[in-house]
């Protein structure tokens, strides 16, 4: 069989995906991430269950990291880069340099990758281009966002949600008991040119916002939308719930203002026959959407790629290149994970590679029971109660 | 490669993709279909000659025993019973659409149909009738809408609006617009005139007329206007299930449910296309509403392939029944989530369907479940190593009993960020919470444990499906034991985790020390007089 080898720009899920799909069938992969830690945003998303799972999906990225990292054939190059990039008769040869781009806000996150020390130079078969998508920066809307300190995006509310205990206020670090979430920041905004839903916001809003309910139920929160949109399997009873637990308000709030102690007034109106109404909250979480991530345009020119109008990569961009997930157009999690392993099959039948898992390395044996010992000592001093 | 042999189930796009990827990875397909296969929907098929693909046409599957890469499967057509033989099977039934009329009570009329009546009839207007002036379309006013809905009645309300120019009114609650190119369809449709009015908490009144005409009466939410439309035709939208033909394929394979029929479980851990039973493997409509059926096929193909590769790698490690210890409770049959026990007389454990979670083994009242590695001595030995951690015994020592998929993985983070406790932590991964038998839990406290944690993955989350609920009711029946031996509550906690929760997993453990310190150690502690009376 022959040698295979093939880049995979991007280390989110979809670019894990992919990469770990293709190692099963044998093939080599080089794994680019410009960012140290690997799973993109969705490593960066919180459990959001209740008393239950509510089937958010984030916990699959921690599995999809560790088999990506446990695989010999996937080449992981954190922090890195394509630099040059270049088309021959039948291959595509570049290289892989240092991008200088940390984990934002700092640090390395677990799962960081094994850091193979990048070669000048190296070639692949094909492409797939998993590079993902940015939050939308609402610096622009009328929310004060970066000016008011309690008005903050979803993923910096992931962020929160990741600690014990739920959000607290980053004013003063308080227990918000009123929380509004406003819908579609950067989404289905025709001023922006972004004609897109961004399909996951819904989900992660009221999925977040019952996780919040359930650590401290006297929170109030407002959900502020224009259409709230279809997620998961029980949709229906999971809707019904939150009409019951929150309060949904079919209206677009058209600006933000700062009140004392902290809080956040709202301005919004829920048609002509409502006056326009005020409301404070203690924390506003405006759900920033997705868009195509910076640099993508440029990216696209150096592999030769012409992106759609709406400035995401088609499905096949190009000869040799395949595009998963994000980076396609908004998509979720398990969205993602699908998309990327069809492009893996493409890139398989592009290959013209036998399917064939003969070459499939035997998993190294697990033990089902094992064993870790982390004695007091290990601790660091002074954080010992 | 060839040797394969996989059986697909259903007759229509995607199941014609599933063959399309084996075939051109030249394994065997048996399509099998309660219609006739043999011709298959013209949009259905790519090319002409699929030459590793065989049909099978008016069968229906009516049993499927044995496991990952060999399965038994009996059809049943009008004539013959068939027998086949395959390595994998891939349920990929249709979904149908069943007209939400009812919600509205609107009685069947010449003025009133469904939508798919509207799509299948090329969306124009009947030849030869008065020209249609208007025409309103119901959407998810009694249920919510999905975008697959949202989406044909876009496209047929343009095409009407554009090609016939007939007045177009959607009518909808929330328009679900979480789709591929739905948001700029919506602006599409505005901007050709049709018109949208949208529900929040109201809805239109529909009323009928002794002919089956049908009017709609509404308050524009927006602008509070009074609108009474009287429409040539009125759309109503449908709701997507699987087919019966699906649901009855996944009784007859054994495979879980969705709320809404769906065949495939709600769980993360079945995403995206397997099931509870190895070698089953869903796609397509009847997996889930709107599914692509490409991307559906590409993972149905894929995840055979792996699945049988993966069937061949550790047969030997599976759980094993020791016959002279089976009482033939089964026990092992009822508790087994993945249908990896079979009655063949008495039960036997079919090793390709094995998951090795390890529930089995816990439940067997006669311990005559065996799983390598897994086994009461590994359990044992694992639990003795935190005591000799730990020589100076001053500080509680707690055995965390940690599930592979969840608890471990978050607890191995919060250690590698630095996160520490006020106790020796002795992290003990198992492949499934409900691999803990009560007996485990009690011989960690016989060999000196201040406390016991049991951490497993959150309700519903289970890859097990039920494994997590066992360890809590085991748990729960531990805890109340130890009460009554006067050992002091608070000393058995369980939890649920989610692999990505570090810092909630830290904070457990945290917490627990602290309620150790505050209680008496361990009274078999060598730290306690007692101990060295006995």
């Amino acid at each position: 069989m022959p040698d295979h080898r093939v880049l995979v720009i991007g280390a989110g899920i979809g670019g894990l995906t992919a990469a770990s799909a293709l190692a099963l069938f044998g093939v080599q992969v080089d794994l680019v991430e410009r960012r140290t830690a690997l799973g993109g945003h969705a490593a960066r998303f919180a459990c959001k269950a209740t008393d239950r799972c509510v089937k958010c999906g984030a916990c699959l990225v921690t599995e999809a990291i560790a088999a990506a990292t446990s695989d010999p054939r996937i080449r992981i190059h954190a922090e890195s880069r394509v630099g040059e990039f270049r088309r021959t008769s039948q291959r595509f040869e570049f290289t892989i340099e240092r991008s200088g781009e940390a984990m934002p806000g700092g640090g390395r996150a677990p799962g960081a990758g094994r850091d193979a020390a990048p070669p000048a130079a190296a070639s692949a078969d094909a492409v797939v281009l998993a590079a993902g998508f940015d939050a939308f920066d609402p610096k622009d809307k009328a929310y004060g966002h970066g000016v008011f300190p309690n008005v903050i995006t979803l993923l910096e509310m992931e962020q929160e949600l990741r600690q014990p205990g739920g959000l607290k206020r980053p004013s003063d670090g308080s227990a918000p008991q009123r929380i509004a979430f406003i819908q579609c920041v950067g989404s289905r905004d025709a001023k922006l040119g972004h004609l897109w839903c961004s399909q996951f916001c819904c989900g992660a809003a009221l999925r977040a916002a019952r996780r919040i309910k359930s650590l401290r139920p006297q929170t109030e929160i407002t959900v502020f939308y224009i259409d709230i949109q279809s997620f998961g399997r029980d949709f229906e009873t999971f809707y019904r719930q939150s009409q019951q637990d929150l309060r949904l308000i079919r209206a677009i709030p058209s600006e933000a203002f700062a009140v004392d102690g902290g809080g956040v007034r709202l301005i919004y109106t829920e048609g002509a026959l409502h006056p326009a109404t005020e409301a404070v909250f203690d924390l506003v979480v405006l759900s920033t959407g997705m868009v195509p991530p910076a640099g993508l345009d440029e990216l696209a020119a150096r592999l030769g790629l012409i992106l759609a109008d709406t400035g995401y990569a088609s499905r096949d961009p190009a000869n040799g290149i395949f595009a998963a997930g994000a980076v396609r157009g908004p998509m979720s999690i398990a969205d993602s994970m699908a998309d990327a392993r069809d492009a893996a099959a493409r890139v398989l039948a592009f290959l013209d590679r036998p399917w064939s898992l003969a070459e499939r390395l035997p998993a190294a044996p697990r033990p089902p029971c094992s064993h870790l010992v982390i004695p007091q000592g290990a601790c660091k001093a002074g954080d010992v109660r | 490669m060839t040797a394969f042999r996989i059986c697909v189930l259903g007759n229509n796009a995607c199941a014609w993709e599933i063959a399309d990827r084996l075939d051109t990875a030249q394994v065997k397909v048996i399509l099998a279909a309660t219609d006739e296969a043999g011709d298959p929907r013209p949009h259905a098929r790519r090319r002409a000659v699929y030459p590793h693909v065989e049909t099978l046409s008016g069968v229906r599957l009516s049993s499927c025993s044995g496991q990952l890469g060999r399965f038994d499967l009996v059809f049943e057509s009008r004539d013959a019973v068939i027998r086949q033989t395959v390595s994998a099977v891939v349920l990929a039934e249709s979904d149908e659409r069943r007209p939400n009329q009812a919600f509205y009570d609107l009685k069947p009329a010449t003025g009133i149909v469904p939508l798919s009546s509207l799509l299948d009839g090329g969306c124009r207007p009947p030849a030869g009738a008065a020209p249609w002036k208007q025409v309103v379309f119901l959407n998810g006013l009694r249920t919510e809408s999905q975008p697959v809905m949202a989406g044909d009645i876009m496209r047929a309300a343009l095409q009407l609006q554009n090609e016939h120019g007939v007045q177009c009114c959607i009518l909808t609650r929330n328009l679900k617009v979480a789709g591929e190119g739905l948001e700029a369809l919506s602006r599409e449709a505005r901007a050709a005139g049709v018109l949208f009015f949208k529900f929040t908490n109201s809805g239109p009144t529909l009323l009928q007329a002794d002919d089956g005409s049908a009017r709609v009466r509404f308050v524009d939410d927006p602008t509070g206007k009074e609108f009474v439309l009287a429409p040539d035709l009125v759309v109503v939208d449908e709701t997507v299930r699987p087919s019966d033909a699906a649901t009855e394929l996944a009784r007859v394979l054994g495979i879980e449910s969705d709320p809404a029929g769906f065949v495939q479980a709600d769980n993360v851990h079945r995403l995206p296309v397997a099931t509870n039973r190895r070698g089953v493997i869903v796609a397509g409509p009847a997996r889930t509403v709107g599914a692509d059926a490409a991307v559906e096929a590409s993972n149905a193909a894929l995840e055979v392939l792996i699945g049988l590769a993966a069937a061949t790698a550790d047969v030997s490690t599976a759980a094993q029944i020791e016959s002279g210890r089976c009482i033939r409770c089964l026990t092992c049959l009822r508790v087994c989530p993945y249908r990896a026990v079979a009655l063949d007389g008495r039960p036997q454990v079919l090793p390709a369907a094995c998951e090795r979670c390890g529930i089995c083994a816990a439940a067997c009242p006669r311990e005559a479940i065996r799983i390598a590695g897994l086994e009461r001595e590994d359990f044992h030995r694992f639990i003795a190593a935190g005591r000799t951690a730990d020589p100076a015994g001053d500080s509680p020592s707690v055995v965390a009993f940690c599930c592979r998929r969840s608890a471990a993985p978050a607890l191995r983070a919060a250690v590698a960020a630095g996160s520490c406790w006020a106790a020796t932590l002795n992290i003990i991964e198992v492949p499934c919470a409900g691999s803990i038998a009560p007996d485990v839990i009690l011989s960690a406290f016989r060999q000196e444990a201040d406390g016991v944690l049991i951490l497993a993955c959150h309700a519903d989350n289970c890859h097990s499906r039920h494994g997590n609920q066992l360890a809590h009711q085991r748990a729960e029946l531990s805890a109340a034991f130890l009460d009554r031996c006067g050992a002091g509550p608070g000393r058995l906690v369980f939890k649920t985790l989610a692999s990505n929760m570090p810092a909630e997993a830290a904070a457990i453990v945290t917490a627990f020390s602290a309620t150790l310190r505050d209680l008496k150690p361990n009274a078999r502690s060598a730290r306690t007089p007692e101990k060295e009376l006995t």
